[in-house]
């Protein structure tokens, strides 16, 4: 079984995606043989006050389907954002986009409430290598240490990185409540070489798809020359255990 | 299909498990740029001949596998270039010149290295990225040459075969700019496997000018799988996909000298 844990939907500027439906991201996804499937709204993500109107979009197209989880993309800074959290197990965070600090501390209240209802947070460090973006629309990546400074802030918090560097990962997986995604993770060799410096139950896979090849991610593991009770846990195990849930929950739906 | 690696790097001289892992995924021959950023990006004589030297080492040691490229400065003076030229290709018959970020590829102190690249008729690989993003002088002493420093260059010597290195560093903005320069090849290394540049440079520039490169810098850099994949699950048709990952590359390596 592989659980793809970063999954987008919609337009980019300056990208032209050829997968660009739901339909095509599944098929692409299954023929990559990935079983389920962590899916946001981009438009959320770049229409910083209406991410409610693509989060409900998103949901209502996916609610029927039994490949795609819904992770709304929420903006702290919005009004409602407190409240819209309840209902959810897993969110999505992206401060550089949404243009906020994780460590303002008008969201100490929002945060203490993640931490308490155990909501896993995904954090994106970025979209595109800071190398790659259109000079018309540049976006730093996270700052990691304002990452080290939240996690042993809210150590309850199970944070998942989405597109962190190789270095980046090996950095922040250290502490104990941050995991990261293989996407933007590349050195000879990735997995093995990861491993000599996190653990295995640090890191999940993550495609990025459809910025990315998707068959370039899942290379990263077929090819990992790695015990394979490691790459089980990339592969699911690690995202069964931070999710209780959803074990039970692709039961029910199967 | 016996594909060729165009653009790959080693700091080391124990290679086995490299080729091993390249076996895999039947790549049989591969470029060898030098250790190029051993040195920063201002290496001395000394300096420069010491990487070309672990280059050499290697095409004899692993003879069947590896093509070595020269390094060069063209900073460095213009008798030293030239015997190290001499040396390099003519002596030890490496194939073709890597210039890296020591200066823009429209300087003046590139044409005169140019000028014998194309009396010999090697090709000459020259590092690019597209600096609106990156900067033209991020740090000091990197010049990070542009396509257009690279179109330049092509103007000047409209025989001299140029491979512009990082598809995916000059992105859609350097294909468009390199398209009517039949002389310039593109290497599709260069930053994650983003999907979608590489059938937008097969449509403009035909995959004729495209070649397969890794960037692997052994023991770190990119993984060889990964960016294969990029090439292998492009939607371009099949004869595409062989002219960039190995026919291109024989066409050019194919120059005796």
């Amino acid at each position: 079984m592989i659980i793809d844990v970063n999954v987008n939907y919609g337009f980019w500027p300056f990208r032209k995606f050829h997968i660009d439906n739901l339909a095509k991201l599944k098929k692409k996804l299954k023929e990559n043989k990935i079983d389920l499937a962590f899916i946001s709204h981009l438009g959320g993500v770049l229409n910083y006050q209406e991410v409610e109107k693509y989060n409900n979009e998103l949901f209502r197209k996916i609610k029927k389907n039994n490949f795609f989880y819904f992770v709304p993309v929420i903006n702290l800074n919005l009004k409602n954002a407190e409240e819209n959290i309840e209902k959810f197990k897993f969110i999505k965070i992206v401060p550089n986009y949404h243009l906020y600090s994780i460590n303002d501390r008008k969201f100490l209240s929002i945060f203490k409430k993640i931490s308490d209802l155990k909501i896993v947070v995904f954090l994106q460090m970025r979209y595109e290598d800071e190398r790659n973006q259109n000079p018309l629309f540049k976006v730093k990546g996270m700052d990691i240490k304002e990452i080290k400074k939240f996690a042993l802030n809210f150590p309850e918090i199970k944070i998942i990185l989405l597109c962190s560097y190789f270095r980046e990962a090996v950095e922040l997986c250290k502490i104990d409540n941050i995991f990261s995604d293989i996407s933007f993770i590349e050195n000879y060799k990735t997995i093995k070489s990861l491993l000599n410096y996190i653990t295995a139950d640090k890191i999940l896979f993550g495609s990025h798809t459809p910025f990315l090849y998707t068959e370039s991610q899942i290379a990263k593991i077929n090819f990992a020359e790695v015990k394979k009770e490691d790459i089980e846990k990339i592969k699911y195990k690690n995202i069964f255990s931070l999710i209780n849930e959803l074990e039970n929950l692709i039961k029910k739906r199967r | 299909m016996e594909i060729i690696d165009f653009h790959a790097h080693t700091t080391t001289v124990n290679c086995e498990d490299l080729i091993e892992y390249y076996n895999k995924f039947g790549i049989r021959k591969v470029c060898l740029l030098g250790d190029v950023l051993k040195y920063g990006y201002n290496p001395d004589e000394e300096q420069i001949k010491e990487i070309n030297n672990l280059t050499i080492q290697l095409t004899k040691k692993y003879s069947n596998f590896f093509i070595g490229f020269c390094h060069l400065n063209p900073r460095n003076t213009k008798k030293f270039i030239e015997n190290e030229i001499e040396r390099c290709i003519l002596k030890e018959k490496l194939k073709g010149v890597k210039l890296e970020a020591s200066i823009f590829a429209s300087d003046k102190s590139v044409f005169f290295i140019a000028d014998i690249c194309q009396n010999l008729n090697i090709p000459l690989l020259q590092h690019a990225w597209n600096t609106f993003t990156l900067g033209r002088n991020p740090v000091p002493d990197c010049f990070q040459t542009d396509p257009e420093d690279v179109v330049i260059l092509s103007k000047n010597f409209p025989k001299l075969k140029i491979i512009i290195a990082h598809l995916r560093g000059i992105d859609i903005r350097g294909i468009i700019e390199i398209k009517n320069y039949e002389n310039i090849y593109v290497d599709t290394s260069g930053a994650q496997p983003v999907s979608g540049i590489i059938e937008y440079a097969v449509k403009k520039i035909g995959s004729e000018r495209i070649l397969f490169g890794s960037d692997v810098y052994f023991p770190n850099g990119r993984d060889i799988p990964v960016q294969l994949m990029a090439v292998m699950k492009s939607r371009i048709k099949i004869e595409d996909k062989e002219s960039i990952l190995f026919k291109n590359a024989e066409r050019i390596l194919k120059n005796d000298n």
